[in-house]
């Protein structure tokens, strides 16, 4: 075994550079996987800690359904109730802080809490000074970040405008941005229950309870018990589990998409071992068979090459660990500034890097295991025999290879939740078997059409470069397995590309037909907390503002079930033309929100409700229970929580849910009022809430940034695949060259000049680029199209026309990389000398 | 006579590492257009390293090699390319042909290399005729791999002839086949050089074959030991050249 090693190890040196492309595949495969796990960790930490900044370890919150609040009565009850070991009542109301000495105002939402029970639900950390206590009446907590940016310290007094004047506090401690301080985008101050309730004169109301139960409690006897005993106000029940599970689906698909991309590195990865460790099979066959010869088991030659292998996968394993961290570290950065993936600390876990290496290793190692047992089934007869590398047929190195495909996404997919140590969303499972489904399919047929697509993709070479281009031809089929491994990781790379700018063009095109939709004007004015609705008036008097329209997401108990509902104007939709109506008349509908009495409906929701047209449908109200009926159906809505939100209109917000506040504002120009000129008129009055003030267009943008974010780096991981791809090229070429040695002379004394030579590789390169990116671009379109189709049932209806500029990138990146890749290849062709090829045997 | 072929004080060196294998030690000859030579000598003795050189594969360490009236030493890769795609043919031991291109692909491959049409008219009739004056029709689809190995030879004499070069450079041409395919190959070029008034240089081991040439060079260590004189094979045998080297002891 000691001299098998040896022999290995020299046969990988005196190979140096296929060795180590293969490596660096490897090593790249290996590093996508590694930097996939350590971010898809990093984003399920993420949640889990904003999920607990959210809840902090209460189990279920009762929130307030009204501005009324829950009252003292409700309290008690909620305190009385089976199961609840604790229940801290909190107050929350926006206002704003005056700082001495600065102009500005920074807007903050006051939050009154009771310290002692307080804490046994949320974690607050100071960074200085004390916590609140009994005797703490005239003080107030704020989160270090905003402070420091006011030059506001431990002492300074905060001056905030009261129900009955002003009142003044001095800061007494500063929080970390953890925990409850993070809640409202940090822009929140922390005083004392009872100091909140006079300030702003609430009587003795909560605006929430967050409850902990008893050990042995389950929150579903729990809510029970609750629905049981309260019945004072209506309020609504939040589990801690819902809020997570709410930001874990925004996540799923980033999720099961990254995990996919990095499967499909390593799926190349193998493509590239298998290649040239058959290539070194062939090539060695002279070598296999003295050594067959000299007495070696056929066991020992297994096992040389799977030494080799091995020695190949440790090495490239090694170095994609290392890259990986790098990349890992690069692809937090850019997921952090999309925005949209929460991600703020990156864990290195080591299960991951296990699970990397284990599959890195294994790819290796089972794409070795045929080239390696066809290695060893050579007899010294055989081998001695034959002059030229056998040709071997296609169809076992398929089979095998799309047997190591289906066992690494079985073997990855079902590892992968260990080792992030999250939960894999059900949804996350499907999609990556189907995209592997349509892969292997395409790898399987395309040696059927190894000759017409050779025969197509060189009619463009042919008529600029007709030797070369009837030369490099043949090559295609000389070794139908080898073009089709070589081909199939390009395609692979090329498909995951096309497929991607498939999904990217449909989530676009779907967003700004949704925002033209769903927005009835051409400003948006958010706000981050609820401001009171007399506010539009203040925007409706700026110059050019033709209509204002208020607009309030809030939660609804609808048969039972949380729904994500929306007060808008139903007026304001209607001058706009806004909402596409899929059933009901738009008139009418609108007409019937206006009314009162009635909801419009998202397809969405309608669907997965079991909702249509006319349907009545009971929701929980101030009064108690009131009967809505479904005015309408609309293609689409705004984004909620959990899915999409229903329209309700603003007499029932008010008169049924109490809703006196909005969010949001949509603001409708005059004509002949640039929204761009509007939107800098309203920065006074919106400056005054600390409202933010974007044009539609810049939304527009904003949304297709962060949609060119993420599918940024999703063709990031793709180009990776492609990269790996890339080196099986140069691998497969140089390989075709050594062994065409003699051909070269041959054409070198018929009077080929080097530069013809060199034509003719980079030629059969562009070939073998220009039919991989057309299997890869058909694969890919049918990848994209399949995936849309199946997220077409979510809030998601994208149309399916084909992304034409992402096609044509494909098309040229494949020919390109692959005339690329024959730089090398192409120049060994072109420096044979004439003798020594005529001379090789 | 016209020379056609010639060589003035030609040498080549290998650079082995250190050490140095002089494979020419200085050979000046002449060839005159239609004539047939053949190079003889034992293994090793520096024939394969003249044709080479004669057929401007290689460049000699020194001297000068005449090809058509021009000497080479001169010339550019791409000009020396030119002339050798103009002006030669090659026959090599193994491998002459690609196995991707069928048979009458393979014989049009000079043309395509030169940028002309094989399936010009023209061009067609060319390649036909010589793939019928060498007994190759019907296999013009075939793939070189459904040949015999003397099926395969002359189709690469095929190809050697087919531009009607002004020499044709054969390398042990037979030295990969059995009695019968040899001696039909060897028949062959010696009719291209009868009917067809090809110059032939053949580079062998084998007195039979030595034997179809008008002029036999006896090679030995990297010189010219013997030029022995035959005259056409149509009046002698194998015989007259045994005779001759067995009387000089070789
Ligand atoms: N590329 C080379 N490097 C070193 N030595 C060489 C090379 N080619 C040929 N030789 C040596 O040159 C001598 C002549 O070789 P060659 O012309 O092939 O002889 P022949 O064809 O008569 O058998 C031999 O000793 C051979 O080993
Ligand atoms: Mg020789």
């Amino acid at each position: 075994m000691r001299s098998l090693s040896s022999i290995a190890w020299r046969s990988l040196a005196s190979r140096r550079l296929r060795s180590l492309l293969t490596a660096a595949g490897i090593a790249l495969g290996v590093a996508v996987v590694f930097a996939a796990l350590a971010t898809d960790r990093g984003v399920d930490e993420s949640i889990e800690r904003a999920a607990r900044d959210q809840v902090g370890r209460a189990d279920l919150r009762v929130v307030a359904f009204e501005e009324g609040g829950l009252s003292a009565a409700t309290l008690a009850a909620v305190r009385a109730s089976e199961g609840v070991a604790v229940a801290s009542p909190v107050v929350e109301h926006v206002t704003f802080a005056q700082v001495p000495d600065r102009p500005d105002l920074g807007l903050l939402v006051v939050t009154g809490i009771d310290p002692e029970l307080d804490v046994q639900v949320h974690d607050y950390r100071l960074t200085a000074g004390v916590f609140l206590g009994r005797d703490t009446a005239e003080s107030v907590l704020l989160p270090d970040e905003w402070a420091r940016e006011r030059g506001i310290g431990v002492g300074t007094e905060v001056t905030f405008p009261g129900a009955g004047g002003e009142a003044t506090l001095r800061v007494i401690g500063l929080l970390a941005a953890s925990g409850p301080a993070r809640a409202h985008d940090g822009q929140v101050a922390f005083v004392l229950l009872g100091t909140a309730r006079s300030l702003f004169a609430l009587g003795d109301a909560s605006s929430r309870i967050d409850l902990r139960l008893t050990d042995g409690t389950t929150v579903e006897t729990a809510e029970q018990a609750l629905e049981q005993s309260l019945r004072y106000e209506p309020y609504l029940l939040e589990r801690t589990s819902d809020v997570a599970a709410a930001m874990r689906a925004s996540a799923a698909d980033f999720r099961s998409t990254t995990l996919l991309l990095a499967a499909i590195a390593l799926f190349v990865g193998g493509f590239l071992i298998y290649n040239t460790l058959s290539m070194s099979v062939a090539e060695r066959i002279h070598e296999i068979g003295l050594l067959r010869a000299a007495g070696a088991t056929s066991g020992q030659i297994t096992g040389l090459f799977l030494l080799e292998a091995l020695l190949l996968g440790i090495l490239g394993c090694a170095a994609g660990l290392l890259g990986g961290v790098g990349l890992a570290q690069a692809m937090a950065t850019w997921v952090r500034s999309t925005g949209s993936v929460p991600l703020d600390a990156l864990p290195i876990p080591p299960a991951g890097a296990v699970l990397a290496v284990g599959l890195g290793l294994f790819v290796t190692v089972a794409a070795a295991l045929r080239p390696a047992r066809r290695a060893a089934g050579i007899t010294p007869i055989e081998a001695l025999r034959s002059r030229s590398p056998q040709r071997s047929g296609f169809d076992p190195r398929l089979r095998w290879l799309i047997a190591i495909d289906v066992v690494v996404a079985i073997v990855g997919i079902t590892l992968w939740p260990i080792a992030t140590g999250g939960d894999q969303p059900a949804g996350g499972l499907a999609r990556p078997y189907v995209v592997f489904a349509l892969l292997v399919a395409v790898a399987i047929a395309s040696p059927l059409f190894l000759g017409p697509l050779g025969r197509i993709a060189g009619l463009p070479f042919g008529a600029l470069f007709r030797v070369e281009a009837r030369l490099a031809r043949g090559t295609l089929v000389r070794d139908r397995g080898r073009a089709t491994l070589t081909l199939g990781a390009l395609m692979v790379g090329l498909a995951m590309i096309v497929a991607i700018g498939t999904l990217a063009q449909g989530a676009r095109r779907a967003g700004l037909a949704w925002l033209e939709s769903v927005v009835p004007g051409d400003l948006v004015v958010r706000a981050v907390a609820p401001v009171p609705l007399d506010f539009a008036d203040d925007l409706a008097a700026v110059d050019g503002v033709a209509r204002v329209t208020p607009l309030r997401p809030f939660d609804i108990d609808m048969e039972g079930r949380g729904v994500d509902a929306v007060a808008i104007e139903p007026g304001a939709y209607d001058e706009a033309g806004a909402l596409d109506f899929i059933a009901g008349d738009r008139g009418a509908a609108l007409g019937a929100l206006e009314r009162g009495g009635a909801i419009v409906v998202p397809e969405s929701e309608a669907t997965r409700l079991g909702l249509a047209m006319g349907t009545r449908v009971r929701v929980r109200t101030g009064a108690g229970e009131s009967e809505l009926e479904v005015a309408g159906i609309v293609a689409r809505s705004f984004p909620g929580r959990a899915g999409e939100a229903v329209f309700v209109g603003w007499r029932d917000a008010r008169d049924l849910f109490g809703l006196r506040d909005a969010t949001l504002f949509a603001v409708r120009t005059s004509a002949g009022a640039a929204p761009a000129t509007v939107r800098a008129a309203m920065a006074d009055v919106a400056g005054l809430y600390a409202m933010q003030v974007f044009t539609v267009e810049q939304v527009a943008a904003a949304l297709d940034d962060q949609l060119g974010r993420i599918f940024g780096l999703f063709d990031a991981l793709a180009l990776a695949a492609l990269v790996v791809a890339t080196l099986g090229i140069v691998n497969t070429l140089t390989m075709n060259v050594y062994e065409r040695v003699r051909e070269i002379g041959i054409l070198r004394a018929t009077g080929m000049t080097r530069r013809g030579v060199w034509r003719m590789v980079v030629v059969e390169a562009g070939i073998l680029g220009l039919a991989g990116a057309v299997l890869g671009i058909v694969a890919g379109v049918a990848i994209g199209v399949t995936t849309l189709l199946l997220s077409r049932t979510a809030a998601f209806q994208p149309p399916l026309d084909l992304p034409w500029p992402v096609i044509g990138a494909a098309l040229v990146l494949g020919v390109a990389t692959a005339m690329l890749a024959a730089y090398y290849p192409a120049r060994v062709a072109a420096g044979t000398t004439i003798v020594r090829a005529v001379r090789h045997q | 006579m016209v020379e056609i072929v010639g060589a003035r004080e030609l040498a080549k060196t290998y650079r082995l590492g250190n050490s140095e294998v002089q494979a020419l030690r200085g050979v000046t000859l002449e060839v005159a257009g239609g004539e047939f030579v053949a190079f003889m000598g034992p293994s090793g003795s520096g024939k394969s390293t003249l044709l080479h050189l004669l057929g401007g594969l290689d460049r000699p360490s020194s001297g000068e090699v005449i090809l058509d009236g021009q000497a080479i030493s001169h010339l550019s890769d791409d000009d020396l390319t030119r002339l050798r795609r103009d002006k030669t043919g090659f026959v090599f031991q193994f491998f002459n042909l690609i196995p991707t291109l069928t048979v009458a692909e393979n014989v049009g491959l000079p043309f395509l290399v030169a940028g002309r049409d094989p399936r010009s008219a023209e061009n067609a009739a060319e390649i036909a005729a010589v793939l019928e004056w060498l007994e190759l029709t019907g296999k013009e689809r075939h793939r070189p791999d459904e040949l015999s190995g003397g099926e395969q030879q002359r189709v690469a004499l095929a190809r050697a002839l087919v531009m009607r070069p002004a020499v044709v450079f054969a390398d042990e041409p037979t030295g990969n086949l059995d009695f019968t395919s040899g001696t039909e190959v060897l028949e062959h070029l010696f009719r291209s050089c009868v009917q067809r008034e090809q110059t032939i240089v053949l580079v062998t081991h084998d007195a039979k074959a030595a034997a179809y040439a008008d002029r036999v060079f006896f090679v030995q260590d990297g010189r010219i030991l013997e030029e022995i004189v035959l005259g056409r094979r149509e009046e002698h045998g194998a015989k007259p050249l045994i005779d001759r080297l067995a009387q000089l002891g070789l």
